[in-house]
């Protein structure tokens, strides 16, 4: 039995590993000149503005890949805001739908990083609002085709993500005033993408805890054992 | 001879151009790249990053003031975090001492600016989100600018008040207790977006082509005397 408790314990350690040996590639961005963060509360939709290059933001830090900084993307799709939950001062819900997140290798070049997204939740509270303030994994299936090395280093570095934006109203709007019919309201912004990969040690690691687990099973179902 | 309508229409245009005023003014900002909002978790202070040459660290990115929009600007000051209370489960919210100035530059200038006295008043963390001036409480004032460009001048509105919020976002999330957590990370920085309400009408600012219909409208005008006191004389 104390052979099995020891197994246990190295399974566990294991699994601790393996949470804490993630990659991980982190990036702000806010909103350029003109381009928006816009909801229609006729149609309770989000959609955030983008240029005629297809332009809506810009990435104003990156970690580790600095070189990231003042690429320029944009927030694809269509997005509805389903019913508000008012809770406190908060006002919730969930949104329906989904888009891309992209960055573009620079102009005139068309080619961008993408990745699948939704923005799984929108908040309001006081005069800020946020979009997935639960830090939810919203983004996936990260693609890209180009030989920008920054670009390249980040897509290596993105199995799955998660991005937060919020941005703000002055004078105050809450979620039940930005879905009302007939309201129109629009935004500057700003958000932070956090994107992992498991690193090969994890895997490993991994692949080694099951392994044990499975010899103590089959130990335990040994007569005499 | 039959009178032209159009001087008389192209100079009251202008007129109304120049005259009318509008709702107040209003404005939205982001920060510039490799500038950001900057907490100092040992000092519990809060102060935004700006470039050391251009000085700036902020753009207008939309007003319904014509000419403000793609302008630089610049947030100084240091607002330090009071006690945070924790009144709901998930927000934190603390007051903000300090004064600082909100600075929007003259095109092309990194010195002559309109610049607004200003007060956060207070700080509020609830997820991944944060917000400035949580009350929307009147923070800007004594407004100045001795320049002449036209929208910024329009902002003065004759010294009058606003009110700015600003939000931001940490992944992973940070509440203020984190952020003011000196045995943390010494600093935390990100970036953020913000909004003005001023209680400056917003004025309508003449196109060049309000211009050159003022003139063609004037020289119709001479042509027309002209013509009316040849007419007369013979």
């Amino acid at each position: 039995m104390n052979r099995l408790k020891s197994l246990s314990l190295a399974v566990l350690t294991f699994g601790v590993t393996a949470n804490f040996a993630l990659g991980q590639a982190s990036f702000d961005f806010s909103n350029i000149s003109g381009q928006l963060v816009n909801i229609n509360g006729t149609t309770d939709q989000i959609s955030f503005g983008a240029n005629s290059d297809n332009r809506g933001l810009k990435i104003t830090a990156a970690s580790p890949f600095s070189g990231l900084v003042n690429y320029l993307g944009s927030i694809t799709g269509s997005f509805m805001i389903g019913a508000v939950t008012v809770a406190g001062p908060s006002q919730t819900a969930a949104v329906l739908g989904t888009g891309s997140f992209k960055i573009f290798e620079t102009l005139p070049s068309s080619v961008a990083l993408t990745a699948d997204l939704s923005l799984v939740k929108i908040s309001s509270l006081f005069g800020g609002v946020s979009i997935n303030n639960s830090s939810v994994v919203n983004l996936s299936n990260f693609q890209y085709s180009g030989s920008d090395p920054n670009l390249l280093a980040l897509k290596n570095a993105s199995l799955i993500g998660v991005v937060t934006t919020s941005f703000q109203f002055s004078p105050n709007r809450t979620l039940l005033q930005l879905t009302a019919n007939g309201a129109s309201n629009s935004s500057s912004y700003s958000g932070t993408v956090l994107t992992q990969i498991p690193e090969p040690s994890t895997y490993a690691a991994l692949l080694a805890g099951l392994t044990l687990v499975v010899v103590a099973v089959r130990r335990r179902r040994l007569p005499g054992a | 001879m039959k009178k032209s309508p159009f001087p008389l229409f192209s100079l009251l245009v202008l007129g109304a151009s120049f005259c009318s005023a509008q709702s107040p003014i209003d404005l939205s900002f982001a920060n510039l790249a490799n500038q950001a909002i900057r907490f100092d978790s040992n000092l519990r202070q809060i102060t935004f990053d700006a470039d050391n040459v251009t000085n700036r660290g902020l753009e207008i990115t939309s007003s319904n003031q014509t000419g403000l929009e793609g302008l630089f600007g610049a947030i100084t000051g240091t607002f330090t975090i009071g006690i945070i209370d924790n009144p709901f489960p998930g927000l934190e919210i603390a007051p903000l001492t300090g004064a600082g100035l909100f600075k929007i530059f003259e095109p092309n200038s990194s010195t002559a600016a309109f610049t607004a006295d200003l007060h956060w008043v207070d700080i509020a963390t609830f997820g991944t989100a944060g917000v400035l001036n949580t009350e929307l409480a009147v923070n800007f004032s004594n407004f100045q600018y001795t320049g002449s460009y036209a929208p910024l001048t329009a902002l003065l509105g004759g010294n009058l008040t606003g009110t700015s919020v600003v939000s931001f976002q940490f992944l992973p999330e940070r509440s203020l207790t984190q952020l003011t957590d000196s045995s943390g990370p010494a600093q935390h920085s990100t970036s953020f977006s913000g909004s003005v309400l001023t209680d400056a009408p917003a004025v309508l600012i003449p196109e060049p082509s309000a211009y050159a219909a003022m003139i063609a409208g004037v020289i119709l005008l001479g042509v027309m005397w002209r013509s009316r006191r040849s007419a007369a004389k013979v």
